[in-house]
């Protein structure tokens, strides 16, 4: 397991846990991040923000943020 | 009065204002990012007779918001209950897109879907079984690309049919905990509930664990309000014990889960390997690039500049002549009295000044339209992010900051998207700083005047010196007046489309309007005022020192001597600009032009070249106009804040120009 900021490009990952606040959890689950989710690192602009895929949609995530959310990679 | 009222929601840039206005025949403004609509938008069509009342409202992801204009669209989504929600899908991103429309089925709300987005689904050769997904939600969902009308004359066949369907709530099981605190709270709010509330008891109940600080809000003032909302809570805290995880989340994702099984049953992709990078993906890998993201940006803007000069400054002079010409004939022909003065001096030489630079706007709108088209505004806050957060700002920022270079009122609005308060106020309190196309006027005529080889770059400087100006300030205020983190970026980024030329001329068009529109309003109003003044007491020579215009302006006068332009005819402009700051141009043409000699030609008489540069400081800088104060003012809310605004430019304005002015003088 490790945080977002720290996933290469290309790679496909399944995210594990969200240590944020309850607010922080809430909001990116209303998007469809959540525990379960796969996400593909389009662009990791460490130490700025990160791009996503999530099925055909595209997010933004700060860095703050990318850090607190933690993931484990989707061998195919 | 309107016989039926409906709503059109959905999630950020899914179409609700493309929608809207192809039902209603408005032209609000459509855009490729998520925030675009921050205010509800009313509007109205007939059909069949029937007069419909159509609200736009801004996009949001679920009936939680997180920010202001989230908060509008939640609030009226649950409380007003209009005659037909009509939920707006985008059908390219299905899943997440049927949150919302799951949350208001739950809420039992009468529901039309619009499928949006067709030609994308048909693009990507993905199969929608449309009638499953209408018979399995049990309410009409019909297929539509807004863009191109197709699908809505469907629409309002149906929204017409559905308007009298009552439709049973949504039940989705959240499993066996969940369930027994939902019907405990469910008792306990059917007993104390009144008929202000007309939302079904399980829905609030539900709404309440999951923390939904609007609902509780409004649950409050139910009779025994306090005594439920404090029941919620101990019910969550158990849950989130029982469950091992926060309530809210596993109901979120429990939905997820139901909306997955949907879309399984109803939607076939044709398999492709996942890692697939489309064309999109590639643009982003060098605009969001680390090192190249922030050059092109500027690169762009630059690029932007010398087209607003080069293209448009050739046909603003043949505009010039046109007035010039006019002014001359006008005198010729009525003779020299007061009329022919209020003609031509007042009215020609004033307006006429302004709307010279109609060209040179257009163009600055026609980029900024191609900007917001493309999909680049949400990239610009992801490139930004790193650099806003050492400000105190937030990546979204960026967004008002590039918009306040079209005008400060939308810009100001556009803060509303900032969920941190904090950030909000600070985007808005700096926003005065990016140069609005008033001010464009004023730097296209001293540039051209005084500096016509360079006035590109010069027109340039300006805007980044109004960047830099915020920059610094957002440093200040953060450091002096705000404690507190500033939220993390959570932003989609569209896919980038062609921008289509007929939304851009649109787009240019209603912007010029506004343009001309204020031209023969607001500054034909302040022009003939100052000519009025200009030309009282009876018997005084026009324009000049004795009249009154000429002893208010003396009084000022000395303030700008410091700065190189201390006479009063430039104090007037200065003071008369707030009340747009196109009047600026207007009054200098008012009092200084006039017969045959353009104001490009006077001007040399009163400024030499560097007080010229100090004056287009001083302009871009000294105050925010009267209609961008007001909107400072409500929407901060606090009078403390659009006091700081206003005198904090006047201060920087004056500094920078007396500062710069001095220098020159030490070196030249
Ligand atoms: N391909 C395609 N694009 C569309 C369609 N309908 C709208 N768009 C585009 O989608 C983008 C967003 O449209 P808007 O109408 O501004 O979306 P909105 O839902 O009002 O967005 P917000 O106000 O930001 O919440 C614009 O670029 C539109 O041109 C459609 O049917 N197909
Ligand atoms: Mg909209």
């Amino acid at each position: 397991m490790c945080p977002l900021c720290a996933v290469e490009n290309g790679r496909i990952v399944e995210v594990m846990d969200i240590r944020g606040g309850r607010g922080m959890a809430g909001r990116l689950a209303v998007m469809g991040i959540f525990p379960g989710s796969r996400l593909r690192m389009i662009q990791n602009g460490r130490p700025g923000p990160v791009m996503v895929a999530l099925d055909e949609k595209r997010f933004g995530i700060g860095y703050g943020m990318a850090h607190r959310i933690f993931v484990r990679p989707v061998t195919e | 009065m309107a016989e039926i009222t409906i709503c059109l929601g959905g999630n950020p840039n899914a179409g609700k204002t493309t929608v809207f206005n192809k039902l209603t025949g408005a032209h609000q403004k459509v855009g490729n990012w998520p925030g675009v609509t921050v205010e509800k938008k009313e509007g109205e069509y007939t059909y069949l007779g029937k007069t419909i009342r159509v609200v736009d409202l801004p996009g949001t992801y679920s009936l939680t918001s997180y920010s202001l204009d989230e908060r509008i669209a939640s609030d009226f989504l649950v409380k007003e209950h209009p005659d037909v929600t009509v939920v707006i899908v985008d059908a390219s991103n299905l899943e997440s897109n049927l949150y919302l429309a799951i949350e208001l089925l739950e809420l039992g709300a009468n529901l039309v879907i619009d499928l949006n987005m067709m030609d994308v689904v048909r693009h990507k050769k993905w199969q929608l079984d449309v009638e499953k997904l209408s018979k399995t939600l049990g309410v009409p969902v019909i297929p539509t690309v807004a863009k191109k009308a197709e699908g809505l004359e469907t629409l309002r066949q149906t929204i017409l049919a559905a308007r009298d369907h009552q439709p049973e709530p949504l039940k989705i099981n959240y499993g066996l905990e969940v369930e027994e605190a939902l019907s405990a709270l469910t008792d306990l709010i059917k007993r104390s509930k009144d008929s202000s509330l007309y939302a079904p008891n399980r829905w609030l109940a539900l709404k309440l664990l999951e923390n939904n600080t609007q609902i509780k809000e409004w649950v409050r003032t139910l009779p025994k309000g306090e005594q439920i909302i404090s029941k919620s809570e101990d019910l969550a805290t158990a849950l989130n014990d029982r469950l091992g995880r926060d309530v809210e989340a596993f109901v979120i994702e429990k939905r997820f889960g139901f909306i997955s099984g949907l879309v399984r049953k109803c939607c076939r992709k044709p398999l492709g390997p996942e890692e697939r990078i489309s064309i999109s993906d590639k643009i982003d890998q060098l605009v969001l690039n680390r090192w190249l993201g922030i050059p092109i940006f500027l690169v762009f803007m630059w690029f932007t500049f010398k087209l607003v000069f080069d293209l448009g400054n050739p046909l603003a002079d043949y505009i010039d002549t046109g007035f010039s010409w006019l002014g001359g004939q006008t005198t010729a022909l009525l003779g020299k009295n007061w009329f022919s003065s209020l003609l031509s001096e007042g009215i020609i030489g004033g307006v006429g000044s302004v709307l010279v630079f109609l060209p040179n706007i257009l163009i600055l709108f026609l980029m900024i339209g191609i900007l917001e088209d493309c999909g680049y505004m949400s990239r610009a806050a992801f490139v930004m992010d790193r650099f806003m957060q050492r400000l105190g700002l937030h990546g979204k920022s960026s967004i008002p900051m590039i918009l306040g270079f079209g005008c400060n009122i939308p810009a100001i609005m556009a803060c509303r998207t900032l969920e941190s308060p904090k950030d909000r106020i600070l985007t808005i309190l700096i926003n005065p700083f990016m140069s609005c196309s008033a001010r464009l006027p004023i730097y296209v005529l001293f540039a051209g005047a005084f500096f016509p080889r360079q006035s590109g770059a010069v027109i340039f400087s300006l805007y980044i010196l109004g960047m830099v100006m915020a920059i610094l300030t957002a440093l200040l205020f953060n450091k002096l007046f705000f404690k507190g983190e500033s939220s993390p970026l959570i932003m989609e980024l569209p896919p980038y489309r062609l921008p289509t030329v007929k939304n851009i001329v649109m787009h240019m068009w209603h912007r010029a309007s506004v343009f001309i529109k204020n031209a023969g309003t607001i500054i034909l109003a302040g022009v003939i005022i100052i000519w009025l003044l200009a030309s009282m007491p009876v018997g005084v020579e026009y324009a000049s020192e004795q009249s009154w215009i000429g002893q208010i302006g003396k009084i000022f006068a000395p303030l700008f001597a410091p700065a190189g332009f201390g006479f009063w005819q430039a104090a007037v402009a200065l003071m008369f600009g707030i009340v747009a700051k196109e009047v600026v141009v207007g009054t200098l043409g008012t009092l200084l032009a006039g017969g045959e000699e353009g104001l490009s030609e006077v001007l040399p008489q009163f400024f030499n070249g560097l007080a010229a540069l100090s004056f287009m400081v001083m302009s871009l800088l000294y105050i925010p106009c009267i209609a961008t104060i007001g909107v400072i003012r409500s929407e901060t809310n606090s009078w403390k804040w659009t006091g700081l605004a206003v005198g904090w430019s006047l201060l920087v304005g004056w500094l920078s120009a007396v500062v710069l002015y001095q220098l020159g003088q030490l070196f030249a």
